[in-house]
């Protein structure tokens, strides 16, 4: 988490501390006065995110937008924040061009999951492109796609939730279908499949979902040669998984 | 503002459960949940729903019999709910035994959540 950086940009020195207190302890940040001190500190350095004020002396938020956008200085996602606004401003906002809009004052929990969602889907692209196909990079284990679109309903927290569930869930029904191949009860491993499958495809676990399909598949037609195997195929992507879970940034912030 | 609309979901997942409920949340619609066919029609018979979003791969009692029960009450509001069921098909029933059990819609697993909600949302307008 540490290595996204923030840009704060605020003319109130006290608003300034206090972002700065919370958003400092999750994320690298640096802060402008105003629209112009912005606006240069952006040409200069790349930053990940931009909270932006919308009230301010020299050159105000809506302004200072308009010039990023127009002349593309940066690509990343910008927060409009204002203290002369609620909830059904937000409109108006995203439709001026900012990613998302934070009223003041500041609630630290949603400010930091707002951060945290808009610095997730502006990453995710280029998630692959460190160049290290090493577990944490691979799409198939955790879908960034899928998790994106959970996160639209979701927060953060919720998600996490949702996932150690899953865990907890296939955890249980593997160590039932074990059982079930100790006394060849193949029926009841097809269904047992059938709900890892539901789940892993609904969460984004694409590796256990592709995988558990042909699996289930094979039970469905009485193949049961290679049922052993599969099961012992599972486990292992499932382990990978929860590894994956463990050390993903995204559901450990 | 609308009176607040009541969907139930039956499913005998809770990774399934808790993502629905936070996405139909994001309506504001209020979500009951149970995790079989016997426990819908025990709500249904105490409570009052909108819409009923049901599994059909469920212990106990699966959808499809579930809902051909449903169809099958007196009560003339109950018996007309609207049904959406979610499927991973595994029994390889049709769409068309979907139709003749009583079901409006289906849902395919993996669930897409957007359209989820676009399809609770068009029984619900």
């Amino acid at each position: 988490m540490k290595n996204n950086k923030v840009l704060i940009v605020d003319d109130n020195a006290l608003n300034r501390r206090v972002f700065q207190n919370i958003i400092g302890q999750v994320y690298h940040c640096d802060v402008a006065e105003n629209g112009k001190e912005a606006l240069d500190k952006l040409k200069k350095e790349a930053f990940d995110i931009v909270i932006l004020d919308i009230q301010m002396p020299l050159l105000d938020g809506i302004h200072t937008l308009r010039i990023i956008k127009e002349e593309q200085i940066t690509p990343a996602p910008i927060i409009a924040v204002s203290a002369f606004a609620n909830e059904n401003d937000r409109d108006y906002f995203l439709s001026a061009g900012f990613d998302d809009f934070v009223s003041k004052p500041i609630k630290p929990k949603q400010l930091l999951e707002t951060l945290q969602k808009h610095i997730l889907m502006y990453k995710s692209p280029g998630m692959v492109a460190n160049g290290e196909r090493d577990i944490r990079s691979n799409p198939e284990i955790l879908n960034p796609k899928v998790l994106l679109q959970l996160l639209k309903y979701n927060t953060i927290e919720n998600i996490r939730m949702v996932y150690f569930d899953f865990i907890n869930e296939t955890e249980r029904l593997l160590s039932e279908i074990e059982y079930q191949l100790k006394y060849s009860e193949y029926e009841g491993i097809g269904e047992k499949l059938h709900i890892i499958k539901g789940n892993s495809g609904t969460i984004g676990a694409l590796e256990i979902f592709y995988f558990t399909q042909s699996f289930e598949r094979n039970i469905k037609s009485g193949n049961f040669d290679n049922t052993v195997k599969d099961y012992i195929y599972l486990k292992g992507l499932f382990e990978r998984f929860k590894i994956h879970c463990k050390s993903s940034e995204y559901l450990n912030p | 503002m609308s009176p607040t609309r009541k969907v139930l979901v039956a499913e005998d997942s809770s990774v399934i459960i808790n993502l629905t409920k936070n996405v139909l949340m994001f309506e504001n619609y209020q979500i009951t949940a149970v995790k079989n066919g016997k426990q819908v029609l025990d709500k249904l018979g105490k409570e009052d729903f909108d819409l009923i979003l049901m599994d059909i791969n469920m212990p106990e009692m699966d959808g499809i019999e579930c809902t051909k029960a449903i169809r099958a009450l007196e009560d003339p509001e109950k018996s007309v709910i609207p049904i959406i069921a979610i499927t991973g098909n595994y029994k390889n029933y049709t769409l068309d035994d979907f139709l003749k059990a009583g079901l409006n819609d289906y849902i395919q697993k993996p669930l897409d959540y957007d359209h989820l909600l676009a399809t609770v949302k068009k029984y619900l307008a």
